[in-house]
């Protein structure tokens, strides 16, 4: 290092030779997914900070009871040894309509198909929901980055009505014969976006480091809903394709990665 | 004018906020950029704060802070990306082989490499304290507002860095050597 220099006027030119402008084209894709992301997500939040109370409020409302009740008891006598939470003492309700992650279907390997089970109710109104039925998903390209693959997606609703479709499912890399590649992490509920009869939403799904067995064509991917309510694999861009197999960034069998940008129109 | 557009977009207005991310976008990216070091990285985290800035963008209560808030979300998307970069094993490291390669009397290549190295070496959290000061030119105070820390552990972040920025440089006895860093 050129000593008559001060540090820290060579740790500031160091910094200043670094890129100044954003790549081109970001400044678009941005732009672009603008399209059918809502500001306000209140409603979601309310409900989700309402279920955390109302679980509060019966926990509470449950140590309550069990004072009261181990307290009568115990006033009037009774044994002190009971149980201080009768049948009565559980006013919890609402436990049973939480929202929960649901859990991975499937563990990250390359065994044969893997069928997801039912999975626990949430706070998204169910009745609101698109069937996978009402849906029709395809891959319309990969693209290739440094150790990852990309998959562009549109979601088609191809029922006769509006429905809902949440703006995160949890992703999956599948192939040829229904085995799951790679799982993502389960969608946490959330947002949904109104989906009119033949409105398109699209997505980004990005994986990376599949080490294990080679796969059979076609290669593409699968939303699986938050709350169980289904999953739609998208159709391949085509019946060998392979291209959505990342390369193995990591140690053989270390398990791969897979996300999804939220769907946006 | 900026007021303006962050009201306007504050609002609803997808038009506005383009604007706004029209201007802030550079800016953004450089940041992120000298943050993570890394193009790819840089680019899905300045993407996660424009687009998480759109959503949050009615929970800013003061219009004027607009550029401190982006500041900061641009900052926590950094972390997450660092986060998300930490889980790989093995991460090929790009190089800007295309950049011209003009001399530079106050480093040498090998001083760089030794600073890209110490950089990377440094917790994402101290990168970024050393950024918005050194490259954005924020004042300790202002980094601590921008990051939401005590000044306190702003001073003290930036001074860890620097230490090992500053034994980096200095123990540079090292042969300057690029091959093991290339991508294959």
């Amino acid at each position: 290092m050129n000593k008559d220099r001060p540090f820290d006027v060579a740790l500031e030119s160091w910094l200043d030779d670094g890129p100044t402008t954003a790549p081109a084209g970001l400044d678009r894709e941005i732009q672009d997914q603008l399209t059918g992301r809502r500001q306000d997500r209140r409603p979601f939040r309310t409900t989700r900070r309402f279920l955390m109370s109302t679980r509060m409020a019966g926990a509470a409302a449950a140590v309550v009871a069990a004072l009261v009740i181990a307290g009568g008891a115990y006033w009037l006598g009774g044994q002190g040894n009971q149980s201080p939470i009768g049948s009565d003492g559980s006013p919890t309700p609402q436990a049973t309509i939480t929202a929960q992650a649901s859990p991975s279907p499937c563990p990250p390997t390359a065994g044969g198909p893997c069928a997801v089970p039912s999975q626990l109710p949430t706070a998204v109104p169910v009745t609101d929901l698109c069937l996978p039925s009402d849906v029709s998903a395809r891959i319309t390209r990969w693209e290739g980055a440094t150790g990852h693959r990309i998959a562009t997606v549109e979601l088609t609703n191809v029922g006769s009505s509006t429905c809902q479709w949440p703006t995160l499912d949890q992703p999956q890399l599948v192939d040829g014969s229904g085995a799951i590649l790679i799982a993502g992490a389960a969608a946490p509920v959330g947002d949904v976006l109104n989906l009119a009869p033949g409105e398109v939403l699209t997505t980004l799904v990005q994986d990376a480091n599949y080490c294990r067995q080679d796969p059979v064509a076609p290669v593409t991917v699968a939303f699986v809903m938050p709350g169980g309510t289904g999953r739609v694999v998208a159709a391949p861009v085509s019946s060998t394709d392979l291209d959505g197999v990342p390369p193995c960034n990591g140690a053989a069998g270390s398990p791969g990665d897979i996300e999804m940008h939220p769907w946006s129109r | 004018m900026e007021r303006d557009l962050v009201l306007a977009a504050s609002g609803g207005s997808r038009e506005a906020f383009g604007s706004l991310v029209s201007a802030s976008i550079d800016r953004c990216y450089a940041l992120a950029f000298r943050m993570l070091r890394d193009p790819e990285l840089a680019r899905d985290a300045v993407q996660g704060a424009l687009l998480g800035a759109w959503e949050d963008l009615p929970s800013l209560r003061d219009p004027d802070r607009f550029d401190a808030w982006l500041t900061r979300l641009v900052v926590n998307a950094c972390y997450a990306e660092a986060r998300r970069e930490r889980r790989w094993s093995a991460k090929l490291r790009l190089i800007p082989m295309d950049q011209p390669n003009t001399p530079d009397t106050a480093l040498s290549i090998a001083d760089r490499d030794e600073l890209d190295r110490a950089f990377a070496r440094l917790p994402i959290d101290q990168r970024a304290v050393v950024v918005l000061h050194h490259y954005l030119g924020l004042s300790l105070a202002d980094v601590a507002t921008t990051l939401d820390i005590p000044a306190g552990t702003a001073r003290s972040r930036l001074h860890h860095a620097i230490r090992q920025l500053r034994a980096a440089i200095e123990a540079d006895a090292r042969p300057t050597t690029f091959t093991e860093d290339r991508p294959a």
